[in-house]
């Protein structure tokens, strides 16, 4: 009728006004959630790797993409330099620059700094529209809406997309959710189209992260599981071989991926699955011409004998070294005690570490109990696309809990299915259209107290989830503002009166040396300032947190734990001129190079087991100690000295108290220092730098004229001359 | 011991004459299926002619027993089965449209990909 | 009496003079970094008219001498005026006087030899003050203590004097080879073996140097021994030492005067020094790094041009072992220098083209030429050579295995063409008659 026709408009344009009102204020949220660090410090780069990427966007900016593509860096890994242009992704700066020569071309030039640190924030509200796109197509709007909403604010994706998070996980994230979407509407209806832009987005996550290996095998892995539970159907064929053929050839022009995608076992999944979707197109075919019984044995002789050349192939050819074997990285996901042994590179990064049960409350509050709830519910359903958000959340939940860096990737599938059964819930309780419904035909024969009893359970229910959905938002709010805000460039803490203060130590830091040192210095620190050193103070650096080179860093490692005289033969080798220091001793900063020095040795210690023992640092009953207990190698070692020296004129000369770790450090250890000297020292003594000596003109080693200086100037005078015992002169 | 071999015999007997059946039962329907349908034969030539092509690159590299440059292999022999797979894509549809995709649409999808397709063959081998 | 003595020193020294001027007219010789000397020598030990050969060799090299006698008093000698040398060379007679050590440190010495001020120490067993003796240690010298004379019964006789027949002198630059008559008296040190020091003149095998006045263990036995040693520090300053104070006085000028007047030349840069007067580096085809960064394999060339001071200017200097090195870490390269053109005042040197390694990287482009009695010469510099872009790799069609995968490429390409016109032009729907099971 016409009335219910122009009802059904306006309720349409109703929907249609509410879900523009709703985006908007999510986007507004997405955002404004993550300006937390902008508005208390200022719009500055956070963290280690970020920093590297903004150079990286600066060159491109300033080069052009030639020159990017081409980029030989002098100025990281001295003397090895390293070719950033093939060895990294080059993804989130490319879509920076664009952003950056877009915004200009319509008048509104932004520095690109600027750029760089809202980045993630901006991409946030998008990644919030394709997750509302992927879950309408599990569900329905609503619960497309509630997802939006979840992934716009839950603190396990904004740990990472933070502004001045710059790193390639802000925009990963939005292209992860991006190509799902496309994927799953490419599954549904076997659309070639939607599988080619699933294949193009892929390609652009390919070149934004290296967790795109993630697509990689969780597609497949979908596709497998429905043709393992017989739901095989040409719109399956059509969807994954179109992305397969398209993706992996677009994924492949990446200069960092290479030819990965055929020769890393990692990527075998996807090969074989495609295999097998070839032979299960043929054999469908087969089957639909013939009787079962024929078809049977067929299918049982093929089946076999494809398996037994699948497995035979896949591992000759790993015999053989066409295809690399399991990467270091993906064993550690299975096997968490095996980096610790074997790399222990990758096992010193914290991030590695396995998550601890509260960090999953913490990240995501009340979506973690729903999350079950949300898969249980989707398992009644068991649509083809509800397998693959239940295989993402398994997989996923698995890895979430062996890294902590992948909590990252759980948290939007988290989101979905606690928003599905959200919906789901208010699909039942939040209809009240019966209460409005006007025609008595449609209206059951209830009692007056089924209806009072069915109103209130139903208002119950919704008040008491309204009630946790504010929670949520409070939590979230919190967690955001006093967690993951942190620039870690810039440190908070309190004045002894309470008032707060600033420690900066590390751009002060930064920045002399930025401006006191030579353009071509060469600056030796451990690898997990590099990014910050190269950034903030543009000075050539030797290991930075690329960690590409596990020999170079061991020598850096040598460098630290041996003692002076051996120390300043390896670092004069690689013509380093100042060594940076991270000492949290005084002021009691965790992060401090003394309490990473473990990891010094036992890196320095896989390439020189002859030359270093970790054993050595510990005191003889095995505690690991800086005080007058400790091991004479560990006195020795460069990094003690370095740390440590005039330690004690901060206190009465003779003994200083190391307030982070509680041990009182005597000046008699420490020693002198003769090989090194020291520049600069930060105002809570948190970033010390030193110089290498000259070599002494006249040929005396530097121990000895340090030797003879302090001598001098203590003014004994030798009155007797001794025979000295020299070496035989050739 | 004589009666049991024998019935093992017939198994594989049967077996084998089940699989030669099926084959050209499955055989003999095909022709049908594309004997009326001129489209299906030409999509079904272009299968063919794509087949033979990336054969003959495999076994190039079989020959040389070198493989470089790997990346012009890729890019001809993906070529070759990406564009394999789009047609049996395309010809899935020409039997039983997809729900929702009208043929034409299909068939522009198919024109859509395929252009992408060699871009990235081109771009690859350089 | 008095005139006679007088009249005996003058003939004495015309005479000096006839016999050297002929050597003296041929070269002008002045230092090549300085000729402001001061010589410190204490009255009681040092008679200074005993050295006036010495002396006026040293005027005839344009040296301007500056006199500072040692006695009771101890005013510090400043050989600063803040920052600056006030002397370019320093020559100190053995000295017995307690007040030196307060007036001129050991820190001084080491300051002034450090800054470039060249030292030339005569020692006595009479005089080897504190300073000078802890300064000559630092630099890995170690003369005999007070009273310790070298001996030697063959070339010798009682009174502590050594008369070499044959001395050489260990280094050629230094002073020329060749036989010398040399007459000695005084203390012999003992040398560490850096590689900064130069000996010069070696004790006999048959010496030994005792204490002459108590019975000590003896400071050097045979050859270990040295009479004089020189030192060239990293920045090319020089010293050199003699342990005896006759060896440059009139007395044996005859004798010991060439070889003293070549030690002296040397230790006061008159001779053996060489710098260079810079270098470049290009592509073979004549582009800078400035217009062409260096990439992988390329053909470069590099020149580097030596000069040496020949006493008055700055001329060529020619050798056939100048080399050159590549450099990362360790050398990547190492090529003799050929020499390529002359000019008025430096000799260049060329490598020829040669092309650089397969590997990307910071590379030092390094000479380093150190040898001992030349002076010092480094220069270096760091460039950094990159990889090949992506479009200077071959083309697909320069290689021909991808020629069969480029035809096979446009091949599908044109198929799908006519594909797609013949596909168009076939637009008829067609019902398909779904496959009956009952086959």
């Amino acid at each position: 009728m016409a009335t219910s026709c122009t009802q059904k408009h306006l309720i349409r344009w109703i929907q249609l006004l509410l879900k523009c009102t709703i985006f908007l204020s999510l986007t507004a949220a997405a955002v404004s959630s993550r300006l937390f660090s902008v508005i208390r410090f200022e719009s500055i780069i956070h963290e280690f790797d970020p920093w590297f990427n903004f150079r990286a966007t600066k060159y491109l900016v300033n080069n052009g993409f030639y020159k990017f593509l081409n980029w030989f860096d002098d100025r990281t890994w001295y003397p090895l330099g390293r070719v950033t242009g093939g060895t990294l992704y080059p993804g989130l700066m490319a879509t920076s620059a664009a952003v950056w020569h877009g915004l200009r071309k319509i008048g509104l030039p932004i520095d690109i700094r600027n750029v760089c640190v809202l980045f993630a924030p901006a991409f946030s509200g998008v990644t919030a529209w394709a997750t509302y796109h992927l879950t309408s197509e599990i569900k329905d709007s609503g619960a497309g809406l509630l997802a939006a909403a979840f992934i716009a604010i839950a603190p396990g994706y904004i740990s990472r997309s933070v502004a001045g998070s710059y790193d390639n996980e802000a925009i990963a994230i939005t292209l992860l959710m991006v190509t799902f979407m496309f994927w799953i509407k490419a599954m549904k209806t076997g659309s070639i189209m939607h599988s080619t832009f699933a294949a193009l987005f892929y390609f652009y996550m390919v070149s934004a992260w290296g967790g795109y290996v993630f697509i990689t095998n969780l597609i497949p892995l979908h596709v497998f599981i429905l043709i393992l539970m017989g739901r095989y159907s040409t719109r399956l064929y059509s969807a994954y071989s179109t992305w397969y053929a398209i993706g992996t050839l677009a994924s492949m022009q990446i200069p960092f991926v290479g030819f990965l995608p055929i020769r890393s076992n990692d990527h075998m999944a996807a090969l074989g699955v495609f295999g097998l979707m070839q032979v299960v197109a043929l054999g469908s075919y087969v089957k639909s011409q013939v009787s079962w019984q024929k078809f049977q044995t067929v299918m049982v002789v093929s089946l076999v004998f494809l398996l037994a050349l699948g497995i035979s192939a896949l591992f000759a050819l790993t015999y053989f070294g066409f295809i690399a074997p399991w990467t270091g990285r993906f064993y550690s996901l299975w096997d968490t005690n095996y980096a610790k042994i074997h790399i222990p590179i990758i096992a010193s990064v914290s991030e590695h570490q396995p998550t601890a049960w509260p960090a999953f409350f913490f990240d995501t509050q009340f979506l973690i109990w729903l999350f079950p709830a949300g898969v249980f519910l989707l398992f009644l359903d068991l649509k083809d696309e509800h397998v693959f958000v239940i295989a993402y959340s398994v997989l996923c939940s698995y890895f979430a809990g062996v890294m902590v860096r992948l909590m990252l990737t759980l948290t939007p599938i988290i989101c979905v299915c606690a928003a599905v059964a959200i919906s789901k819930l208010f699909d039942v309780y939040a209809d009240f259209s019966y209460f409005f419904s006007s025609s008595s035909a449609e209206k059951p024969n209830l009692s007056k107290r089924d209806r009072i009893m069915t109103l209130v359970t139903k208002l119950t229910v919704c008040g008491s989830f309204l009630a946790y959905l504010v929670l949520f938002v409070h939590h979230c709010t919190w967690v955001t503002s006093n967690a993951y805000s942190s620039p870690s460039v810039v440190l908070p803490s309190r004045n002894p009166d309470g008032s707060p203060a600033l420690i900066d130590d590390f751009r002060e830091a930064y920045y002399w040396l930025r401006m006191n040192t030579a353009e071509d210095a060469k600056v030796a620190s451990w690898w997990d300032y590099g990014y910050q050193i190269g950034g903030m103070a543009d000075r050539t650096t030797l290991v930075d947190n690329n960690t590409w080179n596990n020999t170079h860093i061991a020598i850096v490692g040598k460098a630290m734990s041996s003692p002076q005289e051996k120390a300043y033969d390896i670092l004069k080798a690689h013509d380093v001129d100042y060594v940076l220091v991270i000492f949290g001793g005084l002021i009691g900063f965790s992060g401090d190079d003394i309490n990473k020095f473990l990891w010094m040795v036992r890196i320095s210690e896989g390439i020189w087991p002859d030359e270093i023992k970790e054993r050595d640092y510990f005191t003889p009953s095995g505690e690991y100690r800086m005080d007058a207990q400790a091991s004479q190698t560990m006195k020795d070692s460069l990094l003690y000295k370095l740390s440590y020296h005039r330690f004690p004129t901060l206190f009465n000369g003779v003994e200083g108290i190391d307030r982070l770790r509680g041990q009182n450090i005597r000046q008699v250890d420490i020693g002198n220092l003769d090989y090194f000297e020291e520049v600069f020292t930060s105002e809570n003594w948190i970033v010390r730098l030193y110089k290498l000596k000259e070599l002494d003109a006249m040929g005396r080693d530097l121990h000895t004229k340090g030797e003879f200086d302090r001598g001098s100037s203590r003014g004994i005078k030798k009155r007797v001359a001794k025979k000295p015992l020299l070496d035989v002169r050739v | 011991m004589v009666p049991k071999t024998t019935p093992k015999k017939a198994d594989v007997a049967s077996s084998a004459s089940k699989f030669s059946d099926t084959i050209s039962a499955s055989y003999k329907a095909y022709c049908k299926q594309v004997s009326g349908d001129r489209q299906l034969q030409l999509i079904d030539t272009f299968c063919a002619f794509l087949v033979a092509v990336g054969v003959i690159q495999f076994l190039f590299v079989c020959a040389a027993k070198d493989s470089f440059p790997l990346n012009a292999f890729l890019a001809g022999f993906s070529a070759c089965v990406g564009q394999f797979v789009l047609l049996v894509s395309l010809r899935m549809q020409v039997v039983n449209s997809f729900m929702g995709i009208s043929p034409q649409r299909a068939f522009g999808e198919f024109v859509l990909a395929s252009l992408v397709l060699h871009f990235l063959c081109l771009h690859f081998v350089n | 009496m008095r005139v006679v003595g007088v009249f005996r020193n003058v003939v004495r020294t015309l005479f000096m003079a006839i016999a050297v001027m002929p050597i003296l007219t041929l070269v002008e010789a002045k230092p090549a970094f300085g000729s402001r000397t001061l010589v410190i020598y204490d009255q009681r030990l040092t008679e200074l008219d005993s050295y006036s050969t010495f002396f006026n060799s040293l005027k005839e090299r344009s040296h301007e001498l500056t006199y500072r006698a040692l006695g009771n008093d101890s005013t510090p000698i400043s050989l600063f005026r803040g920052e600056d040398r006030l002397y370019d060379n320093l020559i100190v007679y053995p000295v017995r006087s307690r007040h030196f050590n307060k007036q001129l440190s050991v820190e001084n010495l080491l300051d002034f030899f450090s800054s470039g001020g060249q030292v030339l120490t005569v020692t006595s067993p009479e005089g080897l003050s504190d300073n000078i003796r802890s300064f000559l240690n630092q630099l890995g010298i170690y003369p005999s203590p007070r009273n310790y004379y070298v001996n030697d019964y063959y070339h010798g006789d009682e009174n502590n004097t050594l008369y070499l027949t044959k001395g050489k002198s260990l280094n050629d630059y230094v002073v020329s080879p060749g036989d010398y008559n040399l007459v000695y008296k005084g203390a012999a040190a003992l040398l560490d073996n850096r590689q900064l020091i130069i000996p010069v003149l070696q004790a006999p095998k048959t010496s030994f140097t005792l204490d002459s006045k108590q019975s000590n263990e003896e400071w050097t036995i045979g050859s270990e021994g040295y009479l004089a040693a020189a030192f060239q520090s990293l920045h090319n300053t020089r010293l050199a030492w003699v342990g005896s104070e006759v060896f440059l006085s009139d007395e044996f000028s005859a004798s010991n005067g060439r070889f003293a007047e070549e030690l002296t030349k040397w230790t006061f840069g008159e001779k053996a020094v060489l710098k260079s007067v810079g270098f470049t580096h290009h592509h073979a085809s004549g582009a800078s790094y400035l217009e062409s960064p260096y990439k992988v394999k390329d053909s470069i060339v590099y020149e580097i041009g030596f000069s040496e001071w020949n006493g008055s200017s700055w001329g060529p200097f020619t050798s056939d072992d100048v080399q050159f090195e590549l450099r990362m870490i360790d050398p990547y390269y190492r090529i003799t220098l050929l020499p390529s053109e002359t000019s008025s005042d430096a000799q260049y040197y060329t490598t020829g083209n040669f092309s650089l390694p397969d590997h990307h990287g910071i590379f030092t482009f390094l000479v380093d030429y150190k040898r001992a009695g030349l002076s010092f010469i480094t220069e270096k510099d760091v460039r950094a050579i990159r990889h090949l872009a992506n479009d200077e790799y071959p083309r697909s069609w320069d290689i021909t295995n991808s020629w069969v995968y480029l035809t096979s490429i446009y091949s599908v390409i044109t198929v799908w063409v006519l594909f797609v016109v013949l596909y168009l032009s076939l637009r008829k729907p067609k019902t398909v008659e779904t496959g009956k099971k009952n086959n």
